[in-house]
């Protein structure tokens, strides 16, 4: 059996779980038994050579310092002996810091990179280390488990067959990788075509639409060359009508535009000039108009009023009754004087009166003629009988003729407002045919009657229809050529529909194929790795489905020699695919029953479940003693469950490992395993580290024997 | 004897039968190539070749696309 390159000296340990201060444990012989009672920090050198050698992988690494040791360091440092001297591997965890850090020295105090140093170690990485035993204490309340998932690689190693493992789980990645690479490029080819056909669709509508009701009627489809020359004829046509040079060799659809143009300058400006007459004489007939309406209304006015002078006249003469207006007011004159006379001799009268009858007087007071009270009294009221008729005849005279003064003073106030009015009337009326004059554009001079005017009117309305009609012309001829060069730019799209449709379909076709082709490419490389990938795994399933029986054979080997198991004593391996590739499961079974296979948690014991959990670690160890840099067993607390007659079989085992193997094991059951070590390990191979008393502050306490 | 128990269980069987299943086709021109990238360099140049020709004809599957859209532009 060959030998491993490198053997464990020694252990330096500070900070590191239970240990605080630096200690060292050295090995001096080959193997190692730790003794001691649960936590007293056996363990803690079991754990800590498997730190120094993988670090935690899975896990936190700040786990694995000492919390009552933050300040200091937390390191392990193992011495290991190789033929040409001492090397060093020490693994750092520095305060504060998340992941530790891996030295390697040679002899010569030179740092090695660990691939190169332990190849096998490095490779297999801290889940696979089969030859590492870590069947660590259980978690109380945890079910302990046959868990040979980890193996695998040890397995494809000893068989020289991890490459294919290793290659289909790149080809994996790639083809994993690719595919979402692949589904982008697909997709992007679909858009492509996708957006191809919708366009296709568009232009065969358009077509379809166009063909519903050609421009070209019944006639046969023209071709292009047609098409463009009946542009081109239509162009001169409107450049010479226009008055316009036609540039030469323009593109069909730029002379549509320009035809267009054109017809719509042509458009224009007919259509102001006519516009503008329009306006100029249709303005015309509305002041006309106007104009005859007003004379006709002010010659109105002025007969209506000429009637009511007529009248007022009339009037005015039964009211003067043959007198004028200065004779009437003398005689109102004459009349207020008699009647003022009149009432002085009354009042006189009643004066005498009232003086007879208070002073009874024989005399006329006023021509002192001699006479008698009574007879002056009766004279006086004779008087005044006479007199009163005569002064209500006076005044009845005055009220008439001052009636008649201010009947006559109002209406020739009204005949006066008439005649202003008639001669404002006949002013309108002559202003308007002024007016008149000026619309027609006469000579004052000129006599102009109704009926003049009206002619004229007339022939001005004529002009009006005629500049209307000539307006409906201009329109008709504009939309006339903006149908023919609307017709033609249609005749044209067609030509163009037609070659983008068949541009299209070759694009689909024919253009679409380079791409098509590239991408049938890359579906054909990676079709091509699915095959060999398919190929590659069966053959490789094949391989291991053969591997896996003498497999079996070797497990149920040690697994009975272990435990001596009556009730299942067939461990058989089978194979899984999982989403991470294969793995590979323990199940245990029964000559007595065949084809039965169960889960070990279900129907082992716990002590042979312990003793099924060593089992792959001793199996294995043999598989790879040939190739390993260092040959390890670290073991901690294996014979959990285990009475004595079985502690002495796991020895058995262990001495079977021990005789390539280094052993470091860890186990608080002394008094099982110290006396049979002799039985089963020579002298000098190993020694004892027995474990005192732990003490938070300084750490474990032991004694090398 | 354990040589005995696992005869024919190894890379290079497996690669003879591959060989020997994929008689022809792209499949077959591929795997050649991959052995001798076996052979040169082991898996991880495998793995380098194959990424580099999935790279190279995707590329070339995106330039051809990017050339088409181009030419659709004018």
């Amino acid at each position: 059996m060959t030998a491993a390159r490198f053997q464990i000296r020694s252990v330096s340990i500070e900070g590191f779980k239970g240990f605080t201060n630096p200690q060292t444990i050295t090995f001096t012989k080959k193997h190692a038994f730790l003794f001691g009672k649960n936590f007293s920090g056996k363990s803690s050198i079991v754990e800590a050579i498997r730190w120094c050698l993988f670090g935690l992988a899975e896990r936190p690494e700040r786990e694995v310092r000492n919390a009552y040791y933050a300040s200091g360091e937390c390191q392990v440092t193992l011495e290991l002996q190789a033929s040409e001297g001492l090397w060093h591997v020490q693994r750092r965890l520095r305060p504060g810091a998340d992941r530790s850090r891996l030295s390697i020295t040679n002899p010569s105090g030179q740092d090695m990179p660990q691939s190169q140093v332990f190849p096998f170690l490095a490779r297999m990485g801290p889940k696979e280390g089969t030859h590492i035993i870590f069947a660590a204490q259980q978690a109380s309340g945890r079910h302990p488990q046959a868990d040979i998932s980890d193996f695998h690689k040890v397995l494809y190693s000893h068989l020289h067959i991890e490459e294919v493992p290793d290659l289909l789980e790149r080809m994996d990645r790639l083809l994993e990788e690719q595919e979402s690479v692949r589904e982008d490029a697909a997709q992007q080819i679909d858009g492509i075509e996708e957006s191809l056909k919708n366009k296709l669709e568009g232009v065969n509508l358009s077509l379809a639409e166009l063909l519903r009701n050609p421009p070209w009627g019944e006639s046969a489809i023209p071709t292009r060359a047609e098409s463009e020359a009946r542009i081109s004829n239509l162009a001169l046509e409107m450049s010479k009508i226009a008055n316009k040079s036609m540039a030469p060799e323009t593109e069909p659809l730029r002379l549509i535009e320009q035809i267009e143009r054109w017809a719509a300058e042509l458009a224009n400006t007919s259509r102001e000039e006519l516009t503008k007459s329009l306006d100029a004489q249709q303005d015309k007939v509305n002041i006309l108009r106007k104009l005859l309406q007003t004379i006709h209304e002010a010659e109105k006015s002025q007969t209506e009023t000429e009637e009511s002078i007529k009248q007022l006249s009339q009037e005015l003469n039964e009211v003067y009754r043959g007198k004028t207006l200065e004779e009437l007011g003398a005689e109102i004159t004459l009349l207020n004087g008699q009647v003022k006379e009149t009432d002085a001799k009354l009042s006189i009268a009643r004066q005498t009166e009232e003086y007879c009858e208070a002073y009874v007087p024989n005399g006329c007071p006023a021509c002192l003629t001699d006479c008698t009270a009574d007879e002056l009294l009766e004279k006086v009221k004779h008087n005044m009988e006479q007199a009163t008729p005569q002064q209500i005849a006076l005044a009845k005279n005055l009220e008439d003729l001052k009636a008649r003064c201010g009947k006559a003073s109002e209406l020739n106030t009204r005949l006066k407002d008439l005649e202003t009015k008639a001669r404002t009337a006949e002013e309108e009326q002559s202003n308007a045919i002024a007016k008149i004059h000026t619309t027609l554009e006469v000579l004052n001079s000129s006599k102009l009657d109704e009926k003049d005017i009206s002619s004229h009117l007339a022939a001005i309305e004529n002009s009006v229809e005629t500049l209307r009609n000539g307006l409906s012309s201009a329109e008709s001829l504009f939309s006339q050529w903006k149908r023919r060069a609307d017709s033609l730019r249609t005749e044209f799209r067609f030509h163009q529909y037609r070659e983008q449709q068949q541009n299209l379909q070759w694009q689909l076709t024919t253009g679409l194929q380079p791409i098509r082709q590239d991408f049938q490419g890359l579906v054909e490389l990676e079709e091509s790795m699915r095959k060999i990938k398919e190929v590659l795994t069966r053959i490789f399933n094949e391989v291991i489905d053969r591997a896996l029986p003498p497999l079996s054979n070797m497990m149920t080997e040690v697994y009975c020699r272990l435990t001596g198991q009556p009730s299942f004593e067939k461990v058989e391996v089978q194979r899984t695919d999982g989403v991470m590739g294969q793995s590979l499961q323990v199940r245990v079974g029964s000559n007595r029953i065949p084809g039965q296979l169960h889960s070990p948690e279900d129907v082992l014991n716990g002590q042979a479940i312990s003793a099924l959990q060593l089992v792959p670690y001793f199996v294995f160890s043999q598989f790879q003693a040939e190739s390993l840099e260092l040959d390890l067993l670290l073991i901690d607390d294996p014979s959990q469950s285990f009475d004595t007659s079985h502690v002495e079989f796991l020895l058995q085992e262990l001495a079977t490992a021990g005789s390539h193997a280094q052993l470091v094991v860890a186990t608080h059951e002394e008094e099982r395993f110290g006396p049979q070590l002799d039985k089963y390990f020579p002298k000098g191979e190993f020694e004892l580290v027995r474990f005192r008393e732990f003490d938070p502050d300084k750490g474990p306490s032991f004694v090398i024997e | 004897l354990r040589q005995d128990l696992f005869k024919d269980c190894d890379s290079a069987y497996v690669f003879e039968q591959v060989r020997r299943l994929l008689e022809s086709g792209e499949s077959r021109s591929l795997w050649r190539r991959i052995e001798s990238e076996l052979r040169d360099g082991g898996v991880g140049a495998v793995e380098t070749y194959l990424r580099s020709s999935l790279k190279e004809l995707t590329q070339q599957v995106n330039d051809s696309v990017a050339r088409f859209q181009e030419r659709m532009k004018e």
